[in-house]
């Protein structure tokens, strides 16, 4: 139920704020979106895990996947894939592969 | 299931939630190699899945005009992509691979390099069970994307698949 409320409430936030509010502040919104599936208390047991997964996930679909255009979606896969390239580096195991 | 009776269907009903009641009695939600790897890698395992599953959600939609985000080296999305596949944690890889098909579905033309990629990585990293593992379950996933695409892939690509599962 928790996971519903902050859901509702960040769809709720960016539908008002708009597009271009998005747009602009597109980095910041997915980081701090994704930290909060990281959070450790967002995977207290297993079944906590899928939920959250699964409300981030349409977070980021309802927002990222439908309030903006194409030009600002290849942003977006640009933010995601550098978050996954950091988080990758961070655990050491990017350079590894590459090399 | 459509060629069974009525009767069988709900005995492999029952045999399947049978299944899934023996599964989620279990109390531990740690992956199986946890002791190898750190909590704040477990926990962030939960980022990247999140963030693979964008991915492939903006590669299915956006299409063939990614071409130039995955030419262009200098955003490091396929590397990042390919890195994901010796993550440790199951989810993760398996998210990666999705990421992968996914990327092969919207431009067929990645699809054969992504193969050569992940065979050579294969034959390279074969002393670490999870690089076998994850490198197997994108090989797995473009194998099962390939009816979706328009051009396939070269008959020799599908050779090479099969000697290589008959040598592991």
């Amino acid at each position: 139920m928790k996971c519903l409320m902050f859901l509702q409430a960040y769809i709720a936030l960016v539908e008002k704020m708009g597009p271009q509010w998005l747009e602009k502040n597109l980095e910041v919104f997915v980081n701090h979106v994704l930290e909060l599936v990281a959070n450790p208390k967002a995977a207290t047991t297993h079944v906590d895990a899928v939920y959250s997964r699964k409300c981030v996930n349409f977070i980021l679909r309802r927002t990222v996947g439908r309030l903006l255009g194409e030009k600002a979606q290849f942003s977006a896969l640009k933010v995601l894939s550098s978050i996954v390239l950091k988080q990758m580096n961070s655990i050491g195991m990017f350079l590894f592969t590459v090399a | 299931m459509t060629l069974k009776s009525e009767k069988s269907s709900f005995f492999y009903f029952s045999i399947v939630s049978n299944i899934l009641i023996l599964f989620s009695n279990f109390p531990d939600f740690n992956p199986e190699n946890a002791k190898e790897c750190n909590q704040e890698t477990i926990f962030n395992q939960h980022l990247l899945v999140c963030a693979l599953q964008e991915i492939s959600a903006l590669f299915i939609g956006l299409g063939t005009s990614i071409h130039h985000l995955v030419g262009d080296s200098s955003s490091g999305l396929l590397n990042g992509l390919f890195s994901v596949l010796i993550h440790p944690c199951v989810a993760t890889r398996l998210s990666g691979a999705w990421a992968l098909r996914s990327l092969c579905v919207a431009l067929p033309s990645e699809a054969h390099k992504c193969v050569e990629r992940c065979v050579g990585a294969f034959d390279l990293m074969k002393a670490s069970p999870d690089a076998v593992a994850g490198y197997a379950a994108a090989l797995a996933a473009i194998l099962g994307a390939v009816r979706q695409m328009p051009l396939g892939i070269p008959y020799a690509t599908g050779k090479v698949w099969k000697m290589l599962s008959i040598g592991f």
